[in-house]
C-alpha cells in the first residue's frame, strides 16, 4: 500500500496540483497538495489507518470522508481530536494518530482487545466499587485509560476565533441542489437569505457524484452567484435554539445567526451496514470511495467488492473502474437495482453481480491494518446468511452503499417532530414547527427534480412549515448480520457491538433513552449519525416491539462537535477601573479583581501583602490614610415618596431624618435575609444619596425598581456609582489634612458631626462629603464628579505629606473595619442571615409599618435565632492560625465556620469572625478545626477596637 | 484653589496615548466625524463633549421650556436645537449631548430651566457616569457584527433610531446620528467600561482597517 495513489484529473476536483505541500503523520513525511484534507493525502501516500479506536483500539481509517465518525480523530500541532477528514492541508501540518501507546502500526494498547470478553457493556457500572475503597486503587488506571485524544500542555493557546452576529430572512443548512435552490428562491424574493454548507464547496452527493444532478449543479451555482445570498461553506450548523437562533462553525468563525425562517437541506446520510470485521480500514461507504476518487484525486483501494442494497452502490462501481479498481463484485441484498441499466452497465465493465448476497465478515491483513478480503454469502428468504454457501472475495477495498438515512438531527433540535418511519423504512419528519421548512433528500426526496422542486418551494416567501415533498424512493433498512464470533460494530465511536446491544436489553435496560446511556451508543463524536438505525433495529429485533414503537433519542445540540477554542468569546472579560486607577499603578499598587473592578489590595510587592497591610492600618490608626472606594455603589433617590419609599426598602426610619445627616441603611428581601447595607445622606427633603456595596448594589437596584413598578411611588431612582470618584480619608489627622483644602466648610465635630453629610468645595471641584467611620477613625469620604478623581487623589496626597498620609488598599480596609467589628454582607453573612443573626434585630424592629421584610422578621423574632456571629480572639503564636472557612466545631459536630479573620497589629493578637449555632452568650471559647487540629480560641466582644466609638466621633 | 486649576482627566486618554493617538482639537471634529472617512472605519473618543439626562414626568415639559425639541417617541434621537442632540430613552427620561459638529449653550439652559422649576424633573450627571465614543465609515455594521446582537440591517437601526443593547456583554445606548449628511453614531456606556470598550471597539476596528482619534475634552 506504500505506492501512490493519486489518480489524474479529471479526478480531483478539489485539489490545486500547482501546490504541492509538505506534511508529517506519525513522524514520517508526506506530499500532498492543497485542496487535501489530511485524510485524503494520507490515502494519497497509502496511509488507511489514522488512529486506534477508543475501547478496544483497534486500527481505524476513513468511512464517511465527510467528518462524520471518530474514526479519522487525530492530533494536530497540539490539538487532540481534530478530524483529519475535514482538515485542509496545510504546509508543514504535523500529526499523529490518537488512542496509541507506542505507534498506529504497534499500539501496546491494543492487547486490552484480549480482555474484551471481560469487558461487556456497562461493565464500570457493576465493578470496581467493591469491596470497599477499591476505587481509590482502580481510578488512577481507568483514568488513564478514558478519555478521547489529550491535549498538549506546551502546546500555544488556540487562536481566539472571530465570533460574528448575523441576522437574515431565510437561513439554508445545507449546499446541496435542494439547498441552492432554496436559498436562490429566498434570495429572489427579496429575502436576505444565509447558505450554509459544511463542505469546501457546494453541490453536497452532486459534488461527488455529478451523475445526480444531470449537469444542473453548474446552473444552479451560477443562478445563486448572480443573487446577494451570502454563502458560508466549510461552515458547519451545529445547533438550532429558540426563534430560530443557530449556531455555525468553521475553522477561523463562529457564526451566532438569527434567522426569520430555516429551511433544512442537511441531506441524508449513508449508513453502515453491521457485519464482523466492518471496521478495518479500507471497509468505507461508497460516498466515501466516490468522494476519495472524485474529489481528492486518490485511488481507493486496487481491488473492490460492492456491498449494495441501493442503485448508488453501482453508480459507485463504475467510478471505481473510471478509477482504476479493479471491481471483484457487488453482493446486492436486493434482487437487482431498481434502474436495470446499472446493471447491464456493471456487466459490460465486467464485474459480477451477487443477487440477494450479504457480508458475512471482513478479513484482514496482520494487526487489523487493512481489510484483506470479504466474504460474503446468499440470503436466506428471512433475510439471514446462509453459513454453507459461503464466497470469499479478496479484495482491499469494501464499498458499501446500503442506503441512506435523512439527516434529521437538526430538524429535532429545531421542534420537529421526528419519527422512523416504517412505510419508507426511514426516520421522517411527521410534525414541523411554525418557520421551519425540510427540503431535498432530508425530506425523502428520491432524485434532483424532486430535491430542487422542493428546495425551491421551501425558500419561496410564505413556504409552508410542513415538510416539502415525501417519496418512498429514499429506503435505508438497517443491515445487521451478527456472527458468531462478533465484532459487528453497530457504533464505530464506542467499540459497541450487537451483542452489547443485546446484552443492555437482557438487563432491563429496554428503552432506547435507557439503552443509549448503558450502552453509550450514539454517545460519541458522530451522535448516533451512523448508528441510531442499527441500534433501532437491533433493540427492535432484541424486544419483539417495532421500530416505530421503539422511537428515537433526544437530539440535542451540537450536532457536530465544537472545538472548545471556537467557543471562547473575544473580550470575554470586560473590566472595570476607577478614575484613579493609575495613581495606583503609579503608587506601585498590586491590584487585585473585585468582581469586574480592579483595586489596590495593597501598595506594595505581591509577595509582601499581610506586611504592606499591617503597616497601611497602623498609619490611620495613628496618622492618617486615604483609599480609592469609587467602587461603592451609589443610588439616587429622589421625588416627593423618596424617604417613604426608602422605608419600604431598607431597615430603620428616614422619613424623620433631617436634612444633612446619615442613617446606616440595611437591605433585607421579604423573607427577612439581609442583603446588602450602605448608608443613606439626606441631602435635600425630597433626595437622598443611598451607598450601597460595590457587588450588591446593581441586584439592589433591580429588585426596588422592580418593586416601584407595583407601588408606582412618586421616587427616581438613578445609579450614580460611575458619575463619582470617591475617596475615604481617614485617621487622627484627617480633619486637618482636609481643613488646607477645603476652606469653605467648618469641619469641626460640632459643625460636621459623625453621620452627617455637608457640599463643600474641595480643590475647586465641587464635593459631597460624608462623616462616616468605616474604619473606626475621624474620616470624611469625600465624593467628587469622576472626570475631578485624580485632581482630588492628587490634591489630598500632597496636602497629606506633613501629617503622613499614606495610601491603604482593600487588605489593610479590611483587617480596620474587622477590628471595628463590622460585618461584612457576603462574607459574615450568608443567603440565610437575618439582622438577629448579626446583632440588628433592633434596627430592623424599627422599621416603618410598609417595609417589604417586616413580617418576615417579626415571625423569625417569634421563632428565635438559630445562630450569630460571634467574636474571637486568640495569641498569634500557640496554635495554627485560624483560616477564613475553618470549622467551629462542638465535639465531633460542626456548629459554623470563620467568617473573617486577621491578625491586629493594634491590637497585637488574632481576631476573628465566625457565624456559629446557638444563642448568643452560650459559649465563651470556640474550637476552631484548622487543618485537622482544633484550636481553642477565645470569644470576644465586639467591637475589638474602640468599643466606644470615641475615635471615629472625634 | 481656584476653578480654573481644575484638571479633568478621563482614564480612557492614557489607553489612546499607548497607541499614539494624540488627542486633537475640538474643532477637528467635524472634518472627523462627517468629513470623509479615509479608512472604512473611523473611532473616535468624544468624552468630552458635555451631556446630560433628564428624567421624570415633567421631563419633556423641561426640555421644551428649554427650548428643545423632544422625539415624539421613545428610542429615537434628534436635533433637540442647532448643536445639541435629544435622544429619547424612554418616554420619561432624555439623553442630551453637545453635537460632535458644533458646541452649543443649550445644555446649560436645561440645568437653569431645572433651577427654576425642579418638580418631578430629575437631572442625570450623565457627562461624568458615560463615556461617548463616535464611530463613522462604511464598516460600522461589519464592526457592530462582532459584538452585538441586534440586526443593524434592520429598520429599527436606521438613523433617528436609539438602540440600548449589549455591547461586548455591556449595556450600550448607541444614538444612530445623522450629521451634515453623514451618518455616524455615538456610542455611550459606564464611564468605569470606557477603557476595555475602547481597547475592544478599537481592535475590532482596525480588522477592518478602521483608524482611530480622540478629543481634548472641551
Amino acid at each position: 500500500m506504500a505506492e501512490s495513489a493519486r489518480l489524474p484529473p479529471p479526478f480531483g476536483t478539489r485539489l490545486d496540483r500547482s501546490r504541492p505541500l509538505k506534511f508529517r503523520f506519525e513522524g514520517r513525511e508526506y506530499d500532498g497538495y492543497a485542496g487535501d484534507v489530511l485524510a485524503s493525502a494520507l490515502a494519497a501516500n497509502g496511509v488507511w489507518a489514522l488512529s486506534r479506536s477508543f475501547k478496544l483500539h483497534r486500527p481505524r481509517g476513513v468511512v464517511s470522508m465527510s467528518g462524520r465518525e471518530a474514526n479519522t480523530l487525530v492530533h494536530v500541532d497540539g490539538v487532540p481530536n481534530v478530524l483529519a477528514d475535514r482538515l485542509p492541508l496545510y504546509q508543514g501540518l504535523v500529526a499523529r494518530g490518537q488512542n496509541v501507546r507506542g505507534s498506529i502500526e504497534h499500539d501496546r494498547g491494543a492487547m486490552i482487545a484480549s480482555l474484551s470478553h471481560f469487558l461487556p457493556v456497562g461493565f464500570y457500572y457493576q465493578a470496581f466499587y467493591k469491596p470497599a475503597g477499591a476505587w481509590r486503587h482502580w481510578e488512577p488506571l481507568i483514568r488513564s485509560l478514558a478519555g478521547l485524544g489529550a491535549p498538549d500542555a506546551d502546546a500555544p493557546e488556540p487562536r481566539a476565533v472571530d465570533h460574528e452576529f448575523a441576522t437574515c430572512d431565510v437561513a439554508v443548512v445545507g449546499g446541496g441542489v435542494a439547498g441552492m435552490a432554496a436559498a436562490i428562491a429566498a434570495a429572489g424574493a427579496g429575502a436576505r437569505a444565509m447558505l450554509f454548507d459544511d463542505q469546501p464547496c457546494l453541490g453536497g452527493a452532486q459534488d461527488y457524484d455529478p451523475s445526480l444532478a444531470d449537469g444542473r449543479l453548474a446552473s444552479l451555482r451560477d443562478a445563486l452567484a448572480g443573487t446577494k445570498a451570502r454563502v458560508c461553506l466549510n461552515t458547519t450548523v451545529t445547533g438550532i435554539f429558540a426563534d430560530n437562533a443557530l449556531i455555525a462553525i468553521s475553522a477561523s468563525a463562529l457564526l451566532h445567526v438569527r434567522a426569520k425562517r430555516i429551511v433544512l437541506a442537511t441531506g441524508a446520510d449513508e449508513q453502515l451496514a453491521v457485519f464482523r470485521n466492518n471496521d478495518l480500514p479500507g471497509v468505507m461507504l461508497g460516498s466515501a470511495a466516490s468522494r476519495l476518487a472524485r474529489c481528492y484525486g486518490v485511488r481507493p483501494g486496487r481491488r473492490a467488492t460492492i456491498v449494495a442494497a441501493d442503485d448508488e452502490g453501482y453508480r459507485v462501481a463504475l467510478t471505481l473502474v473510471q478509477a482504476g479498481v479493479e471491481v471483484q463484485a457487488l453482493a446486492d441484498l436486493r434482487e437487482g437495482p431498481v434502474d436495470a441499466t446499472l446493471a447491464v452497465r456493471l456487466e459490460q465493465a465486467g464485474i459480477e453481480i451477487l443477487p440477494r448476497h450479504g457480508p458475512v465478515e471482513a478479513h484482514a491483513t496482520r494487526g487489523n491494518m487493512h481489510v484483506s478480503s470479504i466474504v460474503v454469502a446468499p440470503l436466506s428468504a428471512e433475510g439471514t446468511l446462509s453459513r454453507e454457501r459461503v464466497r470469499e472475495i479478496q479484495c482491499d477495498l469494501v464499498a458499501v452503499s446500503v442506503g441512506r438515512s435523512p439527516s434529521l438531527g437538526l430538524a429535532a433540535q429545531a421542534g420537529a417532530k421526528v419519527v422512523y418511519d416504517s412505510a419508507v423504512q426511514a426516520l421522517a419528519v411527521q410534525d414541523c414547527p411554525a418557520g421551519l421548512c425540510i427540503a431535498g433528500a432530508a425530506a425523502l426526496c428520491c432524485d434532483a427534480d424532486d430535491a430542487i422542486a422542493s428546495g425551491t418551494e421551501a425558500g419561496a416567501a410564505g413556504a409552508r412549515a410542513v415538510p416539502a415533498t415525501r417519496k418512498s424512493g429514499a429506503r435505508a433498512p438497517a443491515f445487521t448480520f451478527a456472527h458468531p464470533k462478533g465484532k459487528e460494530f453497530v457504533d464505530l465511536d464506542e467499540d459497541l457491538q450487537i451483542g452489547d446491544l443485546l446484552d443492555t436489553v437482557a438487563h432491563g435496560y429496554a428503552h432506547i433513552e435507557l439503552v443509549k446511556r448503558f450502552s453509550t451508543a450514539g454517545m460519541g463524536p458522530s451522535q448516533g449519525k451512523h448508528s441510531a438505525l442499527p441500534v433501532l433495529a437491533v433493540v427492535a429485533s432484541a424486544t419483539g416491539a417495532s421500530p416505530d414503537a421503539i422511537g428515537l433519542t433526544t437530539a440535542r445540540p451540537p450536532f457536530f462537535p465544537e472545538p472548545m477554542a471556537t467557543l471562547a468569546e473575544p473580550h470575554a472579560e470586560p473590566f472595570r477601573l476607577t478614575p484613579m486607577h493609575e495613581c495606583h499603578v503609579a503608587l506601585g499598587a498590586n491590584m487585585i479583581a473585585a468582581g469586574p473592578w480592579l483595586r489596590p489590595s495593597h501598595y506594595g510587592a505581591a509577595g509582601d501583602r499581610l506586611a504592606c497591610a499591617e503597616n497601611e492600618a497602623l498609619a490611620v490608626r495613628n496618622n492618617a490614610g486615604m483609599i480609592d472606594v469609587s467602587t461603592l455603589g451609589g443610588i439616587e433617590f429622589r421625588g416627593p415618596d423618596a424617604a417613604a419609599f426608602l422605608e419600604r426598602v431598607c431597615a430603620g426610619r428616614f422619613a424623620d431624618t433631617p436634612v444633612g445627616t446619615i442613617r446606616y441603611a440595611l437591605m433585607i428581601d421579604e423573607s427577612g435575609v439581609i442583603i446588602d447595607d450602605g448608608v443613606a445622606a439626606r441631602l435635600a427633603d425630597q433626595h437622598f444619596y443611598v451607598t450601597a456595596t460595590t457587588s450588591g448594589v446593581d441586584a439592589f437596584l433591580r429588585r426596588i425598581r422592580w418593586w416601584n413598578t407595583q407601588w408606582r411611588m412618586r421616587v427616581d431612582m438613578t445609579a450614580v456609582t460611575s458619575a463619582f470618584a470617591k475617596v475615604n480619608i481617614a485617621g487622627p489627622n484627617s480633619r486637618a489634612i482636609l481643613a488646607r483644602v477645603c476652606q469653605d466648610l467648618d469641619l469641626s465635630g460640632a459643625a460636621f458631626p459623625f453621620m452627617s453629610v455637608r457640599t463643600a468645595t474641595i480643590a475647586g471641584v465641587p464635593a459631597r462629603l460624608l462623616r462616616i467611620g468605616y474604619v473606626g477613625e475621624l474620616g470624611y469620604e469625600i465624593h467628587v464628579p469622576t472626570s475631578c478623581g485624580v485632581h482630588l487623589w492628587e490634591t489630598l496626597s500632597e496636602s497629606g505629606k506633613p501629617d503622613g498620609l499614606k495610601p491603604f488598599g482593600m487588605d489593610a480596609q479590611r483587617l480596620l473595619r474587622l477590628e471595628k467589628g463590622h460585618f461584612i454582607v457576603g462574607r459574615d453573612s450568608d443567603a440565610l442571615t437575618h439582622p438577629r443573626e448579626v446583632g440588628l434585630a433592633g434596627l430592623a424592629r424599627r422599621s416603618a409599618a410598609g417595609f417589604i421584610a417586616k413580617r418576615s422578621i417579626e415571625m423569625r423574632e417569634r421563632l428565635g435565632s438559630p445562630r450569630h456571629l460571634v467574636g474571637f480572639r486568640c495569641e498569634r503564636d500557640g496554635g495554627p492560625r485560624p483560616q477564613e472557612g475553618s470549622l467551629v466545631m462542638r465535639g465531633e459536630t460542626v456548629i459554623g465556620r470563620v467568617t473573617s479573620t486577621a491578625y491586629s497589629p493594634t491590637l497585637k493578637h488574632v481576631i476573628g469572625l465566625a457565624l456559629i449555632q446557638g444563642a448568643k452568650g452560650e459559649s465563651t471559647e470556640l474550637e476552631l478545626k484548622i487543618g485537622g487540629v482544633v484550636r481553642r480560641v477565645q470569644v470576644a466582644k465586639t467591637p475589638f477596637y474602640d468599643p466606644d466609638h470615641a475615635r471615629q466621633s472625634l | 484653589m481656584s476653578a480654573e486649576r481644575i484638571r479633568r482627566a478621563y482614564l480612557v486618554h492614557s489607553e489612546l496615548a499607548l497607541h499614539g493617538i494624540v488627542l486633537r482639537d475640538p474643532s477637528d471634529m467635524p472634518a472627523l466625524l462627517v468629513g470623509p472617512v479615509a479608512g472604512t472605519l473611523r473611532l473616535l473618543e468624544l468624552s468630552g463633549l458635555a451631556r446630560l439626562g433628564v428624567k421624570g414626568p415633567r421631563a419633556r415639559a423641561l426640555l421644551n421650556a428649554a427650548g428643545l425639541d423632544c422625539p415624539a417617541e421613545p428610542n429615537r434621537v434628534t436635533l433637540g436645537a442647532p448643536g445639541v442632540i435629544v435622544a429619547a430613552l424612554s418616554r420619561s427620561e432624555f439623553l442630551l449631548s453637545t453635537t460632535p459638529e458644533a458646541s452649543s449653550p443649550k445644555i446649560s439652559s436645561v440645568r437653569e430651566a431645572w433651577a427654576r422649576s425642579p418638580d418631578e424633573s430629575y437631572l442625570v450627571e450623565h457627562g461624568e457616569s458615560l463615556y461617548c465614543f463616535g464611530l463613522a465609515g462604511a464598516r460600522r455594521q461589519d464592526l457592530y457584527a462582532r459584538l452585538c446582537s441586534i440586526d443593524f440591517g434592520s429598520p429599527a437601526s436606521e438613523p433617528g433610531r436609539v438602540l440600548q443593547t449589549k455591547l461586548a456583554r455591556l449595556s450600550t445606548i448607541i444614538l444612530r446620528c445623522d450629521g451634515q449628511g453623514a451618518a455616524y453614531d455615538l456610542i455611550l456606556g459606564d464611564v468605569s467600561f470606557a477603557t476595555f470598550m475602547w481597547r475592544t471597539l478599537f481592535e475590532t476596528a482596525q480588522r477592518f482597517g478602521g483608524e482611530a482619534a480622540g478629543i481634548r475634552p472641551l
